[in-house]
């Protein structure tokens, strides 16, 4: 008989499975994300269920809170008509399929290695005796302390870079349109 | 003096750098001042090292001088060090002496040349990498020397580069060379993983030692390879069947360049090599059964070739090919004394050919077809007289060099003692080569000088001798190919002229030692009645006589009546020899059209596997600029870079796991 | 400690500096001499902490011998590439102080790389270091397809690093921790552990991926040819000396592993036959090297086939010769690029003899050196490579590298050729470099031929390196 954690564990897992394929196959973009939202919140079950309540929390706030949102945003904002109408897979779907099921096994044959229980110091009895938010914080400001700094760094590198891209080249085509006639027009000189 | 053996090499690399780097600002004269006086005080350098070397008692007769450490990485210690040992000793005298005579001899020859500058400073390239190569006291300072003389042999075969025949001798040269140096590198692996070391000095007595312990025993496997692969590097410089087929093309470059390097020196490295690893040769008796039957039929090949050429030069070409194949095979029955020997005078009537032709050339202006000259010997008095005695010595007529040396060789191949069926075959195929050679020589010299002139009008106005710094060359090195002989003559002859004795055969007597005893030990030592050497010796000249005979016959005589005849009659035997036993065509079609053609079918099959299978269609941006077959799976698609991508990471990952 | 940390510290405040500069309305040239100064400081620093040893972040960073010869190398090349590139022909010119941020924060990336001891603070720094150029590959004047080539560079860049994410999370799965030390003291149990193999070798893809190794290498020459030449310069040279200390980190913990050896030898021939195959039809400079890039990571992985022959030694010193060689090619591509803004076909080599004597024997040697012809360091570092592979045991790879080179020096022997033929008609004009470009390309033949005829120095030097690693 399932015992009611492994009966949750078991959902969640079939539902990340089955959002997952979903997101990949549907052909409107919106729905896509709207799937991948949907999955972000069982991933967020699961880590419940790994006694990681602030990582769930953190991932209902930051990637279906924010993140997807803006994704919702982008697909919004970028005319998708025209998109749904073509083909969901521009490749060999036999060929990708082929090497994505080798992948998929080689993994899960590597995978069959892996020993059960709690590695390194943290056990799960020493993560419940000062909860779980706080040995990450522990762990987060003292062992990986250079990693969540550069990470800082990587942020700044991003928020420029968004800048870098957008700012418009002086003295260029500004629109959309002049852009593709001066896109067309060297195309055509060479 | 061993402390300035460095100085032989920087001369002639000083002169490379002011040449190459200030040369165009300077003023002809001081460019070949700079040209001739920097080899030259490389030869006067060497003749001193050599001199002193002499001067010391017959055991310790090595100069060595380490000038620095490599690299040393583990146990693999290497230094820069070089070596003059009796080996070296002839051959650097042999490089600088004519190098210098060519230099003096180019002055003239390239005078109206636009890029006079460019020309002395690859020589001199040439002059320093060649002093490296011989000097060199390990196998990798060789090396070093060995492909910087194919990059200068390869410059200068372009040097005139507005003909793209020219760039494509030069390319074919190159190529060719590299296939015979992978044999080189592999041959070199080979003996440093197997005893360690590269340097001389270690390795030889490490490898005689061995075999006295009886850890190395005779014909090892492992000895065999290494000396073939060092054979096939020998090979591709030496042009020796199968790699022989860049050096006639070489002669696209300038006439010196071909006396210098294509005849002379750079050619005869491979022999040098062969005779520098003599003990590493000795112990793999079938390595030189092949070696010795591969030359035997590189000389009779080349100079069946060598009849029916109309070019001067390429006539000569093959010549060279031919007379290596000599010296190939004196290495290889063992005689390394002869080799080297041969290589020696050969080096003298070579470049005097060579640099007569070029004479030649330069009085036609330009034109190199026999069939346009005659009757030279009236204008040209001294090229001529000097052209027919380098003919006589590499006829092979006495008392001129040719004779004693190549004598010696088929003497020796006759009592090849490894091997006597096959000494015998060897003997007499290099028997019949000596006919041929005297044979087509003399045709050159019958058609070239003899007879009328065939040429325009305009050719017989401008005919003219040479000016004194070409014909200086030409006298030196004449004089050398009647007495240059005389340091090796044979005992045999010897004894009856007050006891003259065989000077090169006691000068590399040390060198040779270790060998000459394992070979002593091995077949026992062989005595033969003086009567056959006799017999030989007047049949080999003999038969020289009656390749003579048979040009007279065929060039003075009954001109054109009888050629056409025999032409006739053996047409397909004429066609054959004419087009080099379509040597060239047949590796076209076995080598490069399957390799193109596989190449194209690998592609093909990607293309429709790979492109088709994803489902690609369309064209991208880079798809139209990389038209070319190898952008074919670079496609510009994501999509099939990321398939690549994966795939591979699946196989890695499949096979370890999967594997265990 | 502040010796020990001195070219971090200055690259970072290099990197301050010209996030200031880009708000400001500074001069191209001050700015360009500015990151030159820069990079001369952090190469005083780095040989100042080349000495050093300390334990930083509970051993997360750990600097010794082995990352600061990394250091010393990649802050000289980042010097030796912002001379290279001082004109800055092809860059915007407000956009040349984000490009030189940009260029910083990968060179503190990459230093980080080398000295950091602990998974995720590899795989963040790896990120710090790719980041910045997925961005500055779109930086080019003119609309070419710069924009394709930094999308595929980002994808492929992207791709790859989740592989090494992925192979991160088995690594931990296996060994229950993410610090290197703690690994090293474990592994031997872990030999023959499928989680622990499939771990390193998806860490490793995406370190092959950097390399541009056969089959991870074809963004290298749609990123080659699209990016900015200055760009490209970065990009060739930078990332992969990150790559290849890394590599070699990696490799020397796992080098134990079943079959772990001969599929990297698989991948090392691959890789260099395919490069030099790819090469030989190649029309523009900058695909040209792309595909050498390939062939030579090829030739770099021989080394990892023999951690105890010297093959550690033999891959730094090849990689140090390599930094040199490329950045000499690129020296001269970025000369003969011309205002054209497009392209380097061959064709514009032609006659460089004659128009600028300097270039062509910097073309020559720098090539010369890349098809590994003595007497230059390429020769010396292709030596040392194949000779510890066949004392390793894998005769038939030292093999299949030597047969290579056959290959390869055709290639590059086509380019020679081009630039040393002149044709009367269509010389075009005399190449007028700068006089540091001049010094530059004087500095980087003598140092090649050095290398070639005096490897000794730099060979220790490597071989104190591997040693600081066991």
């Amino acid at each position: 008989m399932l015992t009611l954690p492994q009966f949750f564990f078991i959902y969640f897992a079939l539902a990340i499975i089955f959002l997952a394929g979903m997101a990949v196959n549907v052909r409107n973009p919106v729905h896509s994300v709207l799937l991948v939202l949907a999955m972000f919140f069982h991933m967020a079950g699961v880590y419940l269920m790994l006694n990681a309540e602030f990582l769930a929390a953190v991932q209902v706030i930051v990637y279906a809170g924010a993140v997807l949102v803006l994704y919702l945003f982008v697909v919004f904002l970028v005319n998708i008509k025209e998109e749904i109408r073509l083909k969901r897979f521009i490749g060999s779907y036999t060929t990708g399929r082929v090497i994505t099921i080798g992948m998929l096994a080689t993994l899960l044959a590597a995978a069959w290695s892996f020993k059960l229980g709690p590695a390194g110091t943290w056990s799960i009895e020493a993560v419940r005796e000062i909860t779980h938010t706080r040995a990450l914080g522990i762990e987060m400001f003292s062992h990986y302390m250079l990693p969540f700094e550069i990470a800082g760094v990587i942020l700044l590198v991003a928020v420029v870079g968004g800048m870098a891209l957008a700012k418009k080249d002086r003295n260029r085509a500004t629109t959309t349109e002049e852009r593709r006639a001066l896109m067309r027009g060297e195309e055509l000189g060479e | 003096m061993e402390n300035y053996l460095f100085l032989i090499p920087l001369f002639p690399l000083l002169g490379f750098l002011l040449n190459g780097l200030l040369g165009c600002r300077l003023e002809k004269p001081f460019i070949s001042y700079i040209g001739c006086a920097s080899v030259g005080a490389a030869f006067i350098t060497a003749v001193l090292a050599v001199y002193d070397l002499i001067g010391r008692p017959a055991g310790d007769r090595q100069l060595v001088q380490v000038l620095w450490s490599w690299m040393a990485v583990g146990d693999f210690q290497l230094d820069v060090s070089l070596m003059i040992d009796q080996l070296s000793a002839v051959m650097i005298l042999v490089v600088t002496g004519i190098s210098f005579l060519i230099h003096i001899y180019s002055t003239g020859y390239m005078h109206e040349d636009e890029s006079y500058w460019r020309y002395f400073a690859y020589l001199n390239m040439f002059v320093f990498f060649m002093t490296m190569l011989v000097l060199g006291a390990n196998y990798v300072v060789m090396f070093v020397g060995w492909e910087g003389v194919g990059l200068a042999s390869y410059l200068l075969i372009g040097f005139w580069y507005q003909g793209t025949e020219n760039a494509d001798a030069g390319k074919k040269a190159f190529i060719v060379n590299r296939i015979g140096d992978f044999g080189f590198v592999l041959g070199m692996f080979l003996l440093f993983t197997t005893f360690g070391t590269l340097s001389y000095l270690e390795l030889f007595p490490e490898v005689a030692g061995l075999h006295h312990q009886g850890s190395l025993s005779m014909n090892s496997p492992v000895m065999i390879a290494i000396c073939l692969l060092l054979f096939l590097g020998a090979t591709g410089k030496s042009a020796q069947i199968p790699l022989y087929v860049w050096l006639p093309d070489a002669m696209a470059g300038p006439t010196p360049v071909s006396a210098l390097i294509h005849a002379a020196t750079m050619v005869t490295a491979g022999v040098y090599m062969v005779a520098r690893s003599n003990i590493l040769y000795t112990l793999a008796p079938t390595a030189l059964l092949i070696v010795s039957l591969v030359a035997a039929a590189t000389a009779l090949m080349a100079a069946t070739i060598g009849i029916l050429q109309n070019d001067i030069k390429k006539v000569l070409a093959y010549s060279t090919v031919s007379q290596l194949g000599y010296m190939f095979i004196g290495v290889g029955v063992t005689a390394y004394t002869a080799g080297i020997f041969h290589l020696m005078t050969h080096a003298f009537f070579k470049a005097c050919l060579f640099l007569c032709s070029g004479s030649v050339i330069h009085a036609m202006g330009g034109d190199q077809d026999m069939r346009n000259m005659g009757g030279l010997c009236r204008k040209m008095p001294i090229t001529y007289a000097t052209m027919l005695i380098a003919t006589i010595a590499i006829a092979g007529i006495p008392p001129f060099a040719g004779f004693f040396s190549k004598d010696e060789i088929l003497w020796k191949a006759f009592n090849f003692p490894y091997y006597p069926a096959a000494g015998k075959i060897i003997w007499f195929i290099g028997t019949l080569g000596a006919a041929i050679t005297a044979f087509y020589m003399f045709r050159l010299i019958f058609m070239t000088f003899h007879g009328n002139f065939r040429g325009t009008e305009e050719q017989a106005h401008h005919l003219h001798e040479s000016p004194i710094s070409m014909t200086c060359p030409l006298i030196i090195l004449a004089i050398l190919s009647i007495f240059g002989g005389w340091l090796g003559i044979p005992h045999l002859i010897g004894q009856h002229f007050g006891h003259v004795s065989n000077v090169m055969e006691h000068f590399f007597e040390p060198v040779f030692a270790d060998s000459q005893a394992i070979v002593a030990a091995e077949t026992g030592i062989l005595h033969h009645a003086p009567g056959l050497e006799w017999t030989l010796m007047a049949g080999s000249v003999l038969v020289a006589l009656a390749g003579i005979f048979m040009a007279w016959t065929l060039y003075i005589r009954y001109p054109e009546y009888l050629l056409e005849k025999l032409a006739r009659a053996y047409s397909l035997h004429y066609r054959l020899v004419y087009n080099k036993y379509y040597v060239d065509e047949m590796y076209y079609l076995l080598i490069v059209l399957p390799v193109y053609h596989l190449s194209m079918l690998l592609w093909k099959i990607v293309d429709a596997i790979v492109i088709d299978g994803l489902g690609v269609n369309g064209s991208g941006w880079i798809i139209r600029k990389g038209s070319c077959a190898a952008a074919k799976i670079h496609n510009g698609y994501l999509q099939t870079y990321g398939s690549f991508f994966v795939l591979g990471v699946v196989a890695i990952l499949g096979f370890l796991i999967f594997y265990q | 400690m502040i010796t020990a940390l001195l070219p971090e510290i200055i690259i970072g405040i290099a990197s301050l500096f010209f996030f200031t500069s880009s708000l400001l309305d500074l001069k191209d040239r001050t700015v360009v001499n500015a990151a030159i100064g820069f990079s001369g400081l952090s190469i005083a620093a780095a040989l100042i902490s080349l000495g050093s040893h300390g334990d930083f972040f509970y051993y997360a960073y750990g600097v010794d011998r082995f990352s600061r010869f990394f250091v010393l190398l990649i802050t000289g090349t980042f010097f030796l590439a912002c001379i290279i590139t001082k004109g800055m022909k092809q860059i915007p010119s407000e956009k040349i102080s984000e490009l030189y941020f940009f260029i910083s924060v990968v060179v503190l990336g990459l230093i980080m790389i080398t000295t950091a001891r602990e998974l995720i603070t590899l795989f963040i720094a790896l990120e710090l270091a790719s980041y910045p150029l997925y961005i500055i590959t779109s930086y080019r004047t003119g609309l070419g397809y710069q924009f394709e080539a930094a999308v595929k560079y980002m994808i492929f860049g992207v791709v790859s690093t989740a592989f090494m994410l992925y192979g991160i999370s088995y690594l931990y799965g296996a060994f229950g921790t993410t610090f290197l030390h703690e690994i090293v003291a474990e592994v031997h149990g872990h030999m023959d552990n499928s989680l622990a193999i499939a771990g390193a070798i998806l860490f490793l893809v995406g370190l092959a991926y950097k390399l541009a190794l056969f089959p991870f290498h074809f963004w290298a020459p749609d990123v080659y040819a699209g990016a900015a030449g200055e760009v490209v310069t970065f990009l060739a040279s930078l990332p992969k000396l990150g790559a290849i200390a890394l590599l070699v980190r990696t490799v020397s913990m796992f080098s134990g592993m079943e079959n772990l050896l001969p599929v990297l030898a698989v991948l090392a021939v691959l890789s260099m036959t395919a490069g030099n195959l790819m090469a030989l039809n190649q029309q523009e400079l900058k695909r040209l090297l792309a595909y050498s890039a390939v062939s030579h990571a090829g030739y770099m992985f021989l080394g990892l086939l023999a951690p105890d022959q010297g093959g550690f030694t033999a891959m730094l010193f090849y990689g140090t010769v390599y930094a040199i060689m490329s950045l000499g090619a690129f020296l001269v591509a970025l000369q003969v690029a011309g205002d054209e803004k497009g392209d380097i076909p061959l064709s514009n080599l032609k006659g460089l003899w004659g128009r600028s004597p300097l270039m062509a024997i910097l073309l020559t040697i720098a090539l010369a050196s890349l098809a590994g012809l003595p007497p230059t360091g390429g020769f010396t570092g292709k030596l040392l490579l194949l000779t510890a592979a066949w004392k390793a045991g894998y005769l038939w790879a030292a093999v299949a590298g030597v047969l290579n080179t056959v290959i390869g020096i055709y290639v590059y022997l086509k380019a020679i050729k081009i630039s040393l033929v002149g044709d009367e008609e269509d010389t075009h004009a005399l190449l007028a470099s700068p006089t540091a470009i001049r010094i530059a390309a004087a500095a980087i033949c003598i140092t090649l031929l050095y290398l070639g005829i005096t490897p000794g120095k730099l060979i220790s030097m490597a071989d104190m390196a591997v040693n600081a690693l066991s």
